[in-house]
């Protein structure tokens, strides 16, 4: 940490990124949430191709091991599942599928709720119209129905899961952004761009999205908890994530059963949930301040305040 | 332009500009009808054509610095390309307000109230326009900064050139800056004139109460206009 400490100093360059490090820096909460993901995301980068096999060999006689007993070797730090493998391992090896899941369906999810949810806010009343009542469909349909057919259909994979998971998610990022539109659209420094004649795109991207985007990368970071639990009820009924694949949400619903004998099997899984949820949105709250340059002085140097 | 608060004065100037839809009627400019006007046309003439609103907090983008806020327009209508040229005329326009030059990679928060509304004319003025509509462009400002920023529009006024749209509901302030007066009530325009003529001789009887029902400065002066005012009603 000492030399991270030398290295970001607020040393006011010409390059953006020096500044945000700066920023960053300061909130220290921020920073160590972006150490962990950075390292979540080396995880699921190298882990697959460095430890799979090691994720997938049974040792039945470290079945449902307890943690912190280093008699079946350093993997098993944090204990064996209930067929001997190790879970440490196993949770390096889940982050990849599981990163791929939430991240696809959080960002799919997100970005087509917002695009349809700035339309339907600023567009006349049609197009809103026509967009909210099928979200309103898609809401009121069983979503793990349409999981059910949509998965039975095309198979079980990753690439059919994101879509499924994403379009149930749609309707809360559609429905925020609509609202925020709403609003946003009424206040003068909107009416002032339409007077100078700024297009639609304009007004939407320049000065709508920027006051609606920080309400959006919230929800989506608490929605990334839901999205890594949700995949996991897919498994129940046979068409989630298919072994030898692994995600953290189906350890946590695998682990269930054995709470009472080995609650690690549930535990780590579930605590790194936790701890990439909550550092998501740590991050995303520096984010909302770094990026608003009425509250920004707050993560600028002392130094800088009295320019 | 004056009235009391809801004759329709804003909703006029916001018809004028196409930021409501008029049920009936024609706006001309230069001899063509603003309110059926293309949207081709319409974005010519919004360069021609200002507006100052009256909350200079609310009418400038927060998460814009005073040099994206000004140089808006020029991006809009694609002039200016260059973009050492357009820093020039951003620092000039910041001086020819009465800002300093290195306001220009601040942002509106901060400003004072004075000095936004001054950022939001410099907007106003970069496009070079004809006409400046201020809706309410000083009332939201205390009283000496009021003073400033009419002198500043006054001085913009005699220098460039620009006709001023200017709605108030203060008719002190009307009667400093305007030639011609327009008074309207509940969505009407009731008189229009000469600004002498409407302020030393009103014809219609609303003008008169509506000029009647300004604070004189001089207490004595303004109580006695009050026992009138009692004895005749």
């Amino acid at each position: 940490m000492s030399d991270l400490s030398t290295a970001i100093p607020p040393a006011p360059t010409k390059s953006r990124v020096t500044p945000l490090l700066a920023m960053l820096w300061r909130d220290k909460l921020a920073f160590v949430s972006a150490i962990v993901l950075v390292i979540i995301v080396l995880f699921a980068l190298l882990g697959p191709a460095l430890l799979s096999d090691l994720a997938t060999s049974q040792n039945l006689r470290g079945r449902n091991s307890p943690p912190f007993d280093l008699a079946q070797g350093w993997a098993f730090v944090s204990g064996g599942d209930s067929l001997g493998r190790p879970m440490l391992a196993r949770l390096i090896v889940a982050a990849r599928s599981t990163m791929l899941v939430a991240a696809g369906t959080v960002l799919a999810a997100m970005v087509v709720g917002a695009v349809l949810g700035l339309l339907a806010g600023y567009l006349g009343k049609h197009v809103s119209q026509a967009i909210m009542r099928s979200a309103d469909v898609i809401m009121s349909f069983p979503s793990l129905l349409i999981a059910v057919i949509v998965l039975y259909v095309l198979g079980p994979s990753i690439p059919n899961m994101i879509p499924v998971l994403a379009i149930t998610r749609i309707p809360i990022y559609l429905r925020t952004t609509r609202a925020e539109v709403l609003e946003v659209r009424q206040r003068m420094f909107v009416q002032a761009a339409v007077v100078m004649g700024a297009s639609n795109g304009r007004i939407i991207l320049r000065h709508i999205l920027p006051v609606v985007a920080p309400t959006l990368v919230t929800i989506a970071t608490l929605d990334f908890a839901f999205v890594m639990l949700a995949e996991s009820s897919l498994s129940f009924p046979g068409i989630g994530i298919q072994p030898p694949d692994i995600t953290r949400g189906l350890m946590v619903s695998r682990g269930r059963p054995y709470l009472t004998t080995a609650w690690w099997l549930a535990f780590w899984p579930g605590l790194l949930i936790v701890i990439t949820t909550l550092s998501l949105n740590l991050l995303s709250n520096w984010m909302r301040v770094a990026l608003d340059p009425s509250q920004r002085w707050r993560l600028e140097a002392r130094s800088t305040k009295d320019e | 332009m004056v009235g009391e608060s809801g004759s329709g004065k804003s909703t006029l100037a916001r018809a004028i500009l196409r930021l409501e839809d008029a049920d009936s009627g024609a706006a001309f400019w230069k001899g063509q009808d603003l309110l059926a006007m293309s949207p081709a046309a319409l974005l010519g003439v919004r360069r021609q054509i200002q507006m100052v609103f009256q909350d200079p907090t609310q009418s400038l983008n927060p998460r814009m610095s005073v040099y994206q806020l000004i140089s808006e327009g020029w991006d809009i209508h694609r002039l200016m390309p260059d973009r050492s040229e357009r820093q020039v005329r951003v620092r000039q326009l910041l001086e020819q307000v009465g800002l300093s030059p290195e306001h220009a990679s601040r942002y509106p928060h901060q400003f004072s109230g004075g000095q936004r509304q001054r950022i939001a004319i410099a907007r106003a003025l970069a496009l070079e326009p004809e006409l400046i509509i201020c809706d309410e462009a000083v009332s939201a400002l205390d009283v000496s900064i009021r003073a400033q920023v009419i002198a500043l529009l006054d001085d913009l006024r005699e220098r460039l050139g620009i006709s001023f749209l200017f709605i108030a509901h203060d008719t002190g302030v009307v009667r400093d800056f305007a030639d011609t007066v327009i008074v309207m009530k509940a969505g009407e325009i009731v008189e229009r004139g000469p600004t002498e003529q409407i302020f030393s001789a009103p014809s219609h009887p609303y003008t008169q109460r509506l000029l009647a029902a300004a604070l004189d400065p001089d207490p004595d002066v303004q109580a006695q206009r009050r026992l009138l005012a009692t004895a005749q009603a």
